[in-house]
């Protein structure tokens, strides 16, 4: 019985090779808009082998079906019909209905494929009678007698085209038509035909020869002992002080023949994202018949490689967002006439490499999405209200389209609108570790890019630690750090009910304590979060006795406090912990299956020095800690800061260039900064460039763009690294003065200068406003200017 | 498992790889056994059942290491040497990769397996605390085995588990 099974097993993998190969065949006709003779050839085949071991395996429906099938293409292949939408169609629902009969082959013979049998029969039968009249086909087989079934299959393509003139419409691919050439002297003498014959399929023979089947379990297992080579050959590498010379190049070439097999190995698991795509075409084609629109579909970048596992949970985010696209984003014909636009639109999936990390992005130039239609769906299924929306900026607004419900078409259709979308593919791409990003304009369409990590298993992380135990956290869910120092420890974290919250700029960020998060087994709740929150205020409270205690007494107490802002979905918390140790990059392992229910973790990972780490989950940790969004994210004290007279909240970092002039940038164009050696700044040419993280960033002076007093250039400085910097740069400043909320009014007449925002007082100071991005252009322009 | 192969097991006898813990003797078939392994770092996995001590790193490959100690209910004063112990470590055909935590590893054993004895089948005059006990253990002790100088706990390491994972989803 196992036998037939495992028959059965391999029949249906087979198979679906040949569907799949089907489906590319189609792919390349619609695309190119050709029917090579070679793709009927190909298409027979692939269907022929699957019809040959249905009948003996006893799967009567799929039997019938292929059946019907061949013979269409052998009539086309014969050249008694030409290709036509509705053969090609019939045939596209033939594969169709094939690769779901496969899903379940037991079941397949309760399929009904009585009537589309019936349409391919009549589609065969219509048009074969007049071509019956000038029919030498029926010769053919007395030709040549001995030809059975499989050499049909092979017969050259010389051989039809000689038979068939008419078949010159085919345009057969070059190295054919070179081989038709010498067909009719190969007619002449049967013996020289074999050749012909198979160099006429080179193409497909050495495909069967190139690929294996491997199971992927063997390729983890494979995978899992390179693993252990790499350890024992640093174990080697650590023994080789006291070898000698020959042991030395013996262990040099063991190094490198690892590292090469791990690197091979890992490449096994990594396919084209064009299998992905490919299927995608087909799906935009019905589409755009079915909701009668013209579409011009594209893909990019089919090459890219992905891990596997990746490549099979985008196909459900991806297939959703093409779907969108179609549906939403392109206009119907006219209505893109009226627009003024060519009536076919356009979507494009383009998938690069980018900053280690897979891009695919979904381009359409349709009507992109209309902010007033967005709020007022939101306010109308009350996902948000009319005070919140208010406060939204235009990026804001747009992003609520991933909100769970939210479906902007005016009626559900059956080919998209129930409000499961965005959502559904944000939760799904979140889930292995990318994210998304929308950004459309009114009326020129929309572009979603998905930003996705080259395999699961390899993750940059950054490792924490609380107690005794280090902790890794995915960079993803990783926002920022905040690290408060002596006063701030204390102060800076306030109660609001139950709960601790920070003051992150204008947000109210809820705090979770890592170390009550691990030593709570129960999900927190009020009860709980009280029960911390009173304890760490009164152990604030004596950090504040001991820290004015020791400040009375003339020496000073240090205290720190370090948090991780992270996010997951659309909650952001702070995550207390005892020490931040750095990033790393990590091989997740998953969970063993006896502890795999624990929400706190997402896997475990071995960390450099060969201790096991947990790996956090941010999702898990903030359902866990019963964090809630706190305020719906905005603080409103802050936002009424606003007043009439101009005087605004800003959060600033303060900064001093040498001298005593105090200059100021928004908080937010900052990305981090770094505590540099001015003597690793190098030279070029007129540039200044400094390696951080392996990435030469061009250093600007503030002295470069602004007239302002030149730094004393003392033996440290401090490198702000702008957010949204398209080229690595970043500004060197000598001494960094205070960071936090200032009142500012700002003054634009007394100080004008471009890169200068104005002028303000802060600290009873006069501060200049830098702004970093023209600060950036400016210096940029002048660097080229001077060159050109 | 089918009459037949019982019949040889019954018949046969069977390698036990023997260790201490809590200062009885335990049991497992050694061709369940990968290896034995130093307890290197243990890395606690917080709210995981009490019974787990946590993952240790064994070549690269993240191990399981579970207390049976908990799982008997044996006196926690010995806690302290469950994280200085050694690890035995099963096959991968047994479980999911998974050792426990022993105190000391003494010799293999060969034994009848017909001189295994299920003692659950004379025990029944006890409380319910000590029954529930026993459920915990069921499956994981196949029986006792008397040798010369004392008594040989066999464990059945492809149940050891199998409790784990139940546990846990009821929580």
């Amino acid at each position: 019985m196992e036998t037939d099974n495992d028959i059965l097993a391999e029949y249906v993998e087979e198979s679906r090779d040949h569907l799949s190969r089907i489906e590319e065949i189609f792919e390349s006709i619609v695309k190119t808009g050709e029917v090579k003779l070679s793709s009927i050839n190909d298409l027979f085949r692939a269907i022929h082998t699957i019809k040959g071991s249905a009948g003996f395996l006893g799967l009567t429906s799929i039997g019938t079906l292929t059946h019907a099938m061949e013979s269409l293409l052998d009539s086309l292949r014969e050249g008694r019909l030409t290709v036509t939408q509705s053969i090609s169609d019939a045939l596209m629902e033939g594969t169709d209905i094939l690769s779901e009969m496969f899903d379940d082959v037991n079941k397949s013979n309760s399929v009904d494929v009585s009537e589309l049998v019936e349409t391919l029969k009549n589609l065969n039968s219509g048009i074969d009678a007049p071509a019956a009249v000038s029919e030498p086909a029926p010769q053919a087989p007395q030709e040549e007698p001995k030809m059975t079934a499989e050499e049909t299959e092979k017969r050259s393509v010389a051989d039809v085209l000689n038979q068939f003139p008419e078949l010159a419409q085919y345009t057969a691919p070059p190295e054919q038509a070179a081989e038709a050439k010498p067909a009719p002297a190969a007619k002449a003498a049967p013996a020289a035909k074999a050749p012909a014959a198979q160099a006429s399929e080179p193409s497909s023979q050495d495909k069967h020869e190139e690929f294996l089947r491997i199971k992927v379990d063997l390729l983890d297992r494979l995978m899992m002992l390179a693993g252990e080579l790499v350890l024992v050959r640093n174990q080697q590498l650590m023994h080789l002080e006291q070898a000698d010379a020959t042991l030395r190049s013996i262990t040099q070439s063991l190094d490198s023949v690892t590292t090469e097999l791990q690197e091979t190995i890992m490449r096994t698991r990594m396919q084209p994202i064009g299998t992905v795509f490919s299927r995608f075409s087909r799906m935009v084609r019905d589409l755009s018949r079915k909701l009668g629109k013209k579409i011009d579909f594209v893909t990019e970048g089919d090459e890219v490689e992905l891990d596997k596992n990746i490549l099979e949970a985008i196909g459900d985010p991806l297939t959703h967002l093409v779907r969108n696209a179609c549906d939403h984003g392109v206009e119907k014909p006219e209505d893109r006439l009226a627009a003024g636009k060519t009536d076919t639109g356009k979507v494009v999936l383009s998938a690069y490499h980018e900053s280690g990390q897979i891009h695919v992005d979904i381009k359409d130039n349709g009507k992109g999405m209309n902010r007033e239609v967005i709020r007022r769906k939101v306010l109308e299924k009350r996902l948000k209200t009319e005070d919140e929306l208010s406060r939204m900026n235009d990026q804001d607004l747009v992003n609520l389209v991933f909100l769970p419900g939210f479906s902007t078409a005016a009626e559900v259709t059956d080919v998209s609108g129930r409000g499961v979308g965005m959502d559904v593919v944000k939760t799904g791409v979140e889930k292995f570790g990318g994210s998304v990003s929308l950004t459309t304009i009114e009326g020129e369409g929309s572009t979603i890019k998905l930003r996705l990590p080259l395999t699961l298993a390899i993750i940059p992380s950054l490792i924490v630690q609380s107690g005794d135990e280090r902790f890794a956290i995915p960079q993803v869910n990783l926002e920022e750090l905040v690290c408060l120092y002596d006063k701030d420890a204390f102060t800076r974290i306030e109660c609001a009910g139950a709960r601790e919250v920070f003051r992150l700029r204008d947000t109210l960020l809820p705090m979770v304590r890592l170390r009550e998060a691990l030593a709570r087994e129960r999900m927190f709740d009020e009860e709980a979060l009280s029960e911390v929150t009173d304890q760490n205020s009164e152990a604030r409270k004596e950090m504040g006795i001991k820290y004015k205690e020791a400040e009375d007494s003339g020496h000073s107490i240090h205290y720190s406090l370090n948090f991780a802002v992270l996010r997951s979905g659309n909650l952001r918390f702070g995550l207390i912990i005892d020490r931040i140790h750095g990033s790393e990059e990590i091989v997740v392992k998953p969970m063993h299956r006896a502890v795999k229910g624990i929400p706190l973790y997402s896997g475990a990972t071995v960390l450099g020095d060969g201790k096991v780490a947990m790996i956090l989950d941010a999702t898990g940790l903030a359902r866990h800690y019963n964090v809630r969004d706190v305020g719906g994210g905005k603080d409103n004290k802050k936002q009424k800061a606003t007043a009439e007279d101009g005087t605004e909240l800003r959060s600033l970092l303060l900064f001093s260039n040498g001298g005593n002039e105090q200059f100021g940038v928004s908080m937010q164009d900052v990305k981090r900064v770094e505590a540099i050696e001015t003597a690793a700044i190098e030279r070029v040419g007129s540039q200044e460039y400094i390696t951080l993280d392996g990435v030469s960033t061009r250093v600007v002076r503030l002295e470069d763009g602004l007239r302002v007093q030149s730094s004393s250039q003392p033996e440290n400085m401090f490198f702000l690294i702008p957010q949204n910097a398209r080229k690595p740069y970043g500004l060197l400043v000598e001494k960094l003065i205070d960071s936090g909320h200032y009142e500012v009014k700002l003054n634009k007449e007394s100080y004008q200068a471009e890169g200068v925002e104005g002028t303000a007082l802060i600290k009873k100071k006069m501060t200049v406003l830098v702004n970093l991005e023209q600060l950036m252009h400016l210096v940029d322009g002048m660097w080229y200017g001077g060159q050109a | 498992m089918s009459a037949e192969e019982t019949e040889t097991m019954l018949n046969s006898t069977m390698q036990m790889c023997t260790f201490r813990m809590a200062n009885r003797l335990f049991g497992v078939d050694i061709l369940d056994v990968k290896e034995v392994n130093e307890n290197t770092n243990i890395t606690p996995i917080y709210h995981a059942p009490p019974d787990i001590c946590g993952y240790i790193n064994i070549r690269g490959q993240i191990l399981l290491v579970v207390n049976l100690r908990e799982t008997f209910g044996f006196d926690q004063r010995h806690k302290t040497e469950a994280t200085s112990g050694k690890v035995v470590v099963f096959k991968p055909s047994v479980d999911e990769p998974f050792g426990i935590m022993v105190d000391e590893v003494c010799d293999v054993v060969s034994i009848e397996q017909s001189r295994i004895v299920d003692r659950r089948a004379n025990e029944s005059n006890t409380s319910e605390a000590a029954k529930e006990l026993r459920r915990a253990k069921d499956g994981i002790v196949m029986g006792v085995c008397p040798l010369d100088r004392e008594l040989l706990l066999v464990l059945n390491a492809r149940h050891i588990l199998g409790r784990q994972s139940a546990k846990l989803d009821n929580k």
